[in-house]
């Protein structure tokens, strides 16, 4: 099913969204934030079809987030690593820059946790965040996480070796303090 | 096809794809299944349908289609057991236009009446969420008797809930038929 919240929808990734998720991962200031491993090139459509094809087949779960009232995308969430018997699961979201610092990536996040403690049973939902994306970072804490550990310089990105935390909520943690 | 009142049962296609997304991934209609899933693509889905296409004698899905023509939802059995001859029926109308208005009745009548007098079945039965009060009031009016109760079987909304167990049996089916046999040769 379908998660919903206040003005969001979260559906299924489909073969239709691959300029959106082209257009999306291609914007630097989106990229720079990132932190990610294995983005440095610009990629193209066609790459985005195929990985859209590809993540079908997996267990991984890639939602697209988009309006309630109008079906605009706004960016992708995606659940990694679900591992069923230790009920964990791998978070990652990124919204494209003209949707942000509108609440949308902490009205996802706290939709998906809500979705992930209260109806799909886990455990744990945890994130990387690359420590200069501020932003991510208190959109996190607000949603419940904390920073359990650092990844000292695990990725060079505008000529530096940069660090990411890794944040964790456990269902514990979101039944004291619901989001 | 099978026949029913106000709907007809038909086989699971290509053709409703679209509504089967439609309405599976609509909280509000799978919020009373018993399962939780997560975001369904049209990959997914078609993947479905396609498994549907391979004939299986222990389990099958149908779609409810009104009598206008209209597809409103699937429903069928989840579980066929030849051996101790019961059936376990589940359903799901996703056009919430067409909530309480008796179809959802007429699709479990349908059901009942199909495995009963087709299938040659001794019982049907079905679990439904012990906080589905919408649903358990329309399987009494079918004639469903409360069996038990599994405690905290199901989790949902945060918690673990009681998931009831009913059933009906050939008999209490026949004389609830052969009832309303008789009131309709009396009209």
């Amino acid at each position: 099913m379908n998660i919903e919240t206040r003005r969001m929808v979260m559906r299924a990734v489909e073969p239709a969204d691959a300029r959106f998720l082209a257009d999306l991962i291609n914007d630097p200031e989106v990229r720079n934030i990132l932190g990610a491993y294995d983005l440095v090139f610009p990629v193209s459509v066609d790459l985005e079809s195929r990985w859209i094809e590809s993540v079908s087949k997996k267990d991984d779960v890639h939602m697209i987030a988009t309006l309630k009232n109008a079906a605009t995308p706004l960016g992708i969430v995606s659940l990694k690593d679900l591992n069923r018997r230790n009920g964990s699961a791998h978070l990652s979201i990124i919204l494209q820059k003209k949707s942000w610092d509108k609440g949308y990536g902490t009205e996802a996040v706290k939709g998906v946790l809500t979705f992930l403690f209260d109806r799909k049973n886990l455990h744990r939902v945890w994130l990387r965040v690359a420590e200069h994306n501020e932003r991510a970072l208190a959109c996190y804490k607000k949603c419940g996480f904390r920073i359990e550990g650092t990844l000292r310089e695990d990725h060079f990105a505008g000529d530096a070796w940069q660090s990411s935390h890794i944040m964790s909520i456990l269902d514990s943690d979101f039944r004291r303090k619901r989001p | 096809m099978i026949k029913g009142k106000k709907i007809d049962l038909v086989a699971v296609s290509m053709d409703y794809l679209p509504l089967y997304r439609k309405w599976f991934n609509d909280p509000e209609v799978t919020d009373m299944l018993g399962d939780t899933k997560y975001p369904f693509s049209e990959g997914r889905e078609r993947e479905w349908i396609e498994q549907q296409q391979v004939p299986k004698d222990d389990r099958r899905a149908f779609t409810v289609v009104t009598k206008k023509g209209r597809p409103i939802g699937n429903a069928g059995f989840n579980e066929i057991d030849p051996l101790n001859k019961y059936v376990v029926l589940g359903i799901a109308i996703g056009e919430k236009d067409f909530w309480n208005k008796g179809y959802g009745e007429d699709t479990i009548a349908t059901l009942m009446k199909f495995a009963f007098e087709e299938l040659g079945m001794h019982k049907v039965e079905l679990g439904v969420h012990s906080t589905n009060k919408r649903a358990i009031a329309c399987y009494k009016k079918c004639g469903f008797v409360l069996e038990g109760c599994e405690r905290e079987h199901d989790f949902y909304e945060g918690k673990y809930i009681d998931s009831l167990r009913m059933g009906i049996l050939r008999k209490e089916w026949e004389t609830i038929y052969r009832k309303e046999e008789r009131a309709r040769a009396r009209k």
